[in-house]
């Protein structure tokens, strides 16, 4: 999978059942945003197969959260229609159309700004917006890519909360991009770590430890974890006159753990959204 | 003014009608080429169109239409549709054919006095001579143009507002940027045909930008637009045949003028919006 003749991702086996919590992690360029855009059908694999449930393949039950918003600054739009656009392809009836609006304008906090210009919006609005233009579609599968770039810590910690609780109340799977490990540890069920076109997978306990995730950054990585199944993530790096010197502060997680092997990088490109039976 | 107007009906009814039709169907797809952020394209396609006359003048072909249709089918395709074999942009591709088609039409009439001064009546404006034909052609896409709208404004806005989401819906981004382009070039190439260049690039982008700046969605552009569009073109009709000017230019300058107000109501409107967020 890649652009042109380049070649971003290659033997990749991924698995993804419903309600889990997925966190891409990784250094730039190593494909996770090529993986998402891969689940989403804007490009497709040159080799294997990305097998969706039939409407996620149709994008009917899917949402997608982009890192920034994209949106052409040439094009005027509100709050309310940038929300509602996230309807498009759906025959949804008015009324109802009107409530998931309300409904998310609550959950989001901007019914006040409803026809606001979505442009004098702050930095964590919009991203909140972005949030609740995926929602609306009510999505089984919740792609997100990297939703805190760029923001501050209060606005970053009420995104992240946001999207954990829709997981945890509404059975949502997340499909989550980013660099942070700290937000892997405290949110995440499952990892998938990128490094040279291939993909290690599996749940938190088996994959985010030392020796994959200090492979995949690069960088010597120190994971513990505690009786009452809290995570700690250290971040060391060698200084010249101090050794091994730990710059990176300590986070916490309840992370649920489970017991399965890390699945790594087999032959073809074969990520699967799949549920327990079959596709999911 | 008016009674004049209406007595010279029986003889110019097919310029009158045309003129608005023409306008109506180049307002709409002005939305899309100015919120796409690409004024240029239009004058690119039209300098293609005249291309394609200088073409067919040079090769002494029976039916110029033909060729000018193709030129500017082909100019919108190659800088709507974009081409990623050298990594071009499409402000890249605009400015090559219009400079090419601009020099290219010149060159192969510079020995031909009579062709050269077709190209020149063809690049002004000469609304006065369209035909029953061409009225029927126009109402025709008005009609088109005006189902389409009211039918798919919503994706359409999210598709200018933001591909990557568009596509993750579930649309076909290509070929609805291939329809667009191919519309956009057999519309723009007829009216060049039957209007010239000047009311052609006029009514495609004055009245789309200044709804622009009249309007907060994309959606109410799509209303805004072709009002300014035909009020102007009727205005300009009533001011040209009263004082004896030619009415291309006139409805041009109109436009010019509601685009200038426009931008004084924009700059009025958002100070008044700041200064009643700092008072609140």
């Amino acid at each position: 999978m890649g652009y042109g003749r380049t070649v971003v991702l290659k033997e990749v086996t991924l698995r993804i059942n419903q309600g889990e919590f997925w966190c891409f992690l990784g250094p730039n360029g190593e494909g996770k945003t090529t993986l998402i855009k891969g689940l989403l059908g804007a490009i497709r694999p040159r080799q294997g197969r990305i097998q969706l449930r039939r409407d996620f393949a149709k994008g009917k039950r899917v949402g997608f959260v982009p890192q920034e918003c994209e949106l052409n600054p040439s094009a005027p739009t509100t709050v309310r229609e940038f929300i509602l656009s996230g309807l498009v392809g759906l025959p949804i009836p008015s009324n109802v159309r009107r409530k998931r609006l309300e409904r998310l304008l609550e959950l989001i906090n901007l019914k006040h700004k409803i026809n606001s210009n979505f442009w004098q919006l702050s930095g964590g609005q919009r991203q909140r917006a972005l949030v609740a233009r995926a929602l609306i579609r009510d999505p089984l599968l919740l792609i997100v890519d990297e939703p805190t770039a760029g923001l501050d810590l209060g606005a970053a910690n009420n995104v992240l909360n946001m999207i954990q609780s829709l997981s945890q109340e509404f059975n949502i799977t997340i499909g989550f991009v980013t660099h942070d490990l700290q937000i892997a540890a405290r949110h995440a069920s499952h990892a998938a770590l990128f490094r040279n076109g291939t993909i290690t997978s599996g749940p938190m306990e088996t994959v985010f430890i030392d020796e994959h995730l200090t492979r995949t950054f690069g960088v010597p990585i120190e994971v513990t974890r505690t009786d009452s199944g809290k995570t700690h993530v250290t971040i060391k790096t060698i200084t010249e006159k101090a050794g091994m010197d730990i710059l990176s502060a300590q986070d916490e997680t309840n992370a649920d753990p489970k017991n399965q092997p890390p699945t790594t990088h087999d032959n073809n490109i074969i990520s699967s959204l799949t549920d327990k039976g079959g596709p999911h | 003014m008016i009674g004049e107007f209406i007595e010279s009906w029986p003889l110019f009814w097919q310029t009158y009608i045309a003129s608005i039709l023409m306008a109506l169907v180049m307002s709409w797809l002005g939305v899309l080429v100015v919120t796409r952020n690409q004024v240029f394209i239009a004058a690119a396609i039209a300098q293609a169109s005249l291309f394609g006359l200088a073409l067919s003048l040079f090769m002494g072909f029976t039916y110029p239409i033909l060729l000018v249709l193709l030129m500017s089918i082909t100019s919108s395709i190659l800088i709507g549709s974009g081409s990623h074999v050298a990594n071009n942009t499409s402000e890249e591709r605009t400015s090559w054919v219009f400079l090419l088609a601009s020099c290219g039409s010149v060159l192969l009439l510079a020995n031909q006095p009579n062709g050269l001064r077709q190209l020149q009546s063809a690049m002004a404006s000469t609304i006065i001579g369209v035909t029953d034909i061409d009225v029927w052609l126009f109402a025709a896409f008005s009609i088109i143009a005006l189902i389409l709208v009211l039918a798919l404004h919503r994706p359409l806005a999210l598709l200018i507002a933001d591909p990557v989401m568009a596509i993750s819906v579930g649309m076909r981004f290509g070929l609805w940027i291939l329809i667009i382009s191919v519309s956009l070039g057999i519309v723009t190439g007829l009216a060049i045909r039957s209007s010239g260049m000047l009311f052609t690039f006029g009514c495609l982008v004055l009245p789309a930008l200044a709804a622009r700046n009249f309007c907060k969605e994309i959606r109410t552009m799509f209303l805004i637009s072709p009002i300014v569009a035909t009020s102007s073109v009727i205005l300009g009709l009533l001011i040209a045949h009263s004082r004896d000017l030619p009415p291309g230019q006139t409805i041009v300058v109109i436009q010019a003028v509601v685009l200038l107000c426009s931008w004084i109501w924009k700059e009025i409107r958002t100070s008044l919006a700041l200064s009643l967020s700092n008072i609140s």
